[in-house]
């Protein structure tokens, strides 16, 4: 029984202030350090509740930042670990072969009042929708393995993006760890209990695959995306096909499927990139 | 039983970035500088546990990223002898017709490989090398060395890419696959610990196609190839013992592939080692 499960650094326990990828002094190093090892702990404690619930084939992806947080030393080994940067798709490997996805150290949505280090994508970002349907991240990536046919079933990360997923894909399993009491503060479990809960959590992941329903959308699939800043132009910008430009704020891209219009979103990512069903070895 | 292993960084497990050896010296490069060569070294104990339990009396490894010191050599198996540094006196120190086998521990595929993580050849920006007609990254650079010295390359540790590459290129040689590019800088990994794992278990595996995988050969002469994305030839003004086909291509012809790495790296064709004169100056004293 496969399992996808994101990851980020956003809705870890104990973390409340962005990660700071540009200062490389001693200080804020070991800071990174001590972040990469709260991620892979509570990694940890989801492969092993994941592997206890009977999944025997956990796929996570190294989903923040520069796309190698998780500190591999400590990382559960009955687990691969998808990461690295200039990738052919957002969630590789997120495909009809799997039988569930979940996320750990999630976060909620762009201007979620009280969410902590709430975003979607990036700062630029203010309110992301499908056919009506207002997602963040974790909500586009039910919607991803919702496209393949994939439930979601598992979320571990701030209460408030455990409220926002469990509305989008009711019957999951989610596993509150903080309490975002405002974008930089948070009421939060230390990483040792919030380990625990997870575990505890993940145990219960396998039985919401039959209650959870994919999240799908229906065809032909309308994208809205809202900016902080001006960013669009009425004049040029809307001379892309399926692309239209409804103020400098405001676009909405049109596709026939959901695929359709994440390639318009993302030009550099390559559809036809199917990778195989890969897994380490001794090969003869 | 000799082994001879050489390693390289971008094909173990756990990493997808390049060496930070440039970036300055900086206490977020020391720290991922510092974790890589841990990691190296672990990978590299993984095989030579594998090799001595499958026979092998002697592991030679070859420190062959970067700078030549890439490995943390505290964490060395006792059992390994080193050659590491820079400034080498020839390609493959110690690689000759006393060593049994050799193996690449770390292996990336070569440049240019769809998918391939961190996937190049010597320095970015080398379209290909070839000998003879047969393309070739590092590793089967090093292959084809080994062969001229009837040595067989029998494992290949790395990404998934780079065991495809050598498998091919050396039916019947055992590979250990610890990661799987999908980009130049993305893949899908295993954690160092199982990495280790799958390692030394193909190392055992391998010492048993000794015998059975044939040495790479070459007919003699052997011509070189290498093509650069960048003009880095001038056909006006040719360097000894090269042809300069275009800006882009220039080609090594000599009667083995010893003599053209000679001639490619500067090296001096009657360097022998030390502990190769030893037994001579032995006998004649």
């Amino acid at each position: 029984m496969r399992i996808y499960i994101m990851t980020d650094l956003e809705g870890v326990a104990g973390v409340c202030q962005w990660e700071n990828r540009d200062d490389d002094g001693p200080w804020n190093t070991q800071r990174r350090t001590r972040l990469s090892r709260l991620l892979a702990r509570e990694v940890n404690a989801a492969v092993d509740g994941l592997a206890e619930a009977g999944f025997d084939d956990i796929i996570v992806n190294d989903g923040h930042g520069a796309g190698s947080t998780i500190d591999y030393e400590i990382a559960d080994p009955r687990a691969l670990y998808y990461h690295g940067l200039d990738r052919p798709f957002w969630l590789p490997f997120l495909d009809e072969t799997c039988d569930a996805t979940g996320a750990v150290g999630a976060h909620s949505k762009a201007r979620t009042p009280d969410g902590t280090l709430s975003h979607t994508m990036s700062s630029a970002i203010r309110r992301w929708s499908f056919n009506d349907i207002e997602v963040g991240e974790t909500g586009l990536q039910a919607l991803i393995a919702g496209y393949y046919g994939v439930p979601f079933v598992f979320a571990a990360g701030d209460v408030w993006l455990c409220r926002e997923i469990e509305e989008l894909c009711p019957g999951c399993v989610t596993v509150p760890v903080k309490y975002g009491t405002g974008r930089h503060s948070a009421l939060t479990l230390v990483p040792e209990r919030a380990c625990e809960v997870i575990r505890e959590g993940a145990q219960r992941a396998a039985e919401a695959i039959g209650r959870v329903e994919p999240l799908t959308l229906e065809s032909p699939v309308l994208f809205r995306d809202e900016r902080v800043e001006p960013t669009w132009d009425e004049e040029t910008d809307a001379e892309e096909e399926g692309v239209r430009i409804i103020n400098a704020h405001v676009r909405e891209v049109e596709g026939d499927d959901l695929m359709d219009v994440l390639m318009k979103m993302y030009p550099q990512y390559d559809r036809d990139f199917k990778p195989e069903q890969w897994r380490p070895g001794v090969r003869t | 039983m000799k082994v001879y292993m050489v390693t390289d960084l971008e094909g173990v497990a756990g990493i997808t970035q390049w060496d930070p050896r440039h970036e300055g010296d900086t206490p977020a490069t020391a720290a991922v500088r510092q974790r890589f060569g841990r990691w190296l070294a672990e990978e590299v104990n993984a095989a030579a546990r594998g090799f001595f339990a499958g026979g092998a009396t002697e592991v030679i490894v070859n420190d062959g990223h970067g700078a030549g010191q890439t490995m943390d050599v505290e964490l060395l198996d006792p059992r390994i002898t080193l050659f590491h540094g820079t400034q080498r006196p020839d390609y493959c120190t110690g690689l000759d017709e006393t060593c049994d086998a050799i193996a690449s521990v770390g292996t990336h595929a070569m440049g240019g490989t769809p998918h391939g993580n961190l996937a190049h050849t010597m320095g970015r920006g080398v379209r290909y090398y070839s000998f003879n007609g047969i393309h070739v990254g590092e590793t089967g650079l090093q292959a084809f060395l080994a062969g001229y010295y009837g040595v067989p390359y029998v494992f290949c540790a790395g990404d998934e890419w780079a065991v495809r590459e050598m498998q091919e290129l050396c039916p019947g040689c055992v590979g250990a696959a610890v990661k799987m590019g999908t980009s130049q800088l993305s893949a899908l990994t295993c954690t160092p610990a199982r990495a280790r794992e799958i390692i030394e278990q193909g190392a055992e595996q391998a010492m048993s196609v000794i015998g059975q995988v044939e040495p790479l050969d070459l007919d003699s002469p052997v011509v070189f190839r290498e093509e650069h994305d960048e003009q880095r030839f001038d056909e006006e003004s040719v360097p000894p013992d090269r042809r300069v086909i275009n800006s882009h291509t220039l080609e090594i012809e000599a009667e083995t592939i010893l003599d053209v790495l000679n001639i490619k790296y500067g090296h001096d064709p009657d360097w022998k080692p030390a502990w190769r004169q030893q037994p001579q100056a032995d006998t004649e004293g």
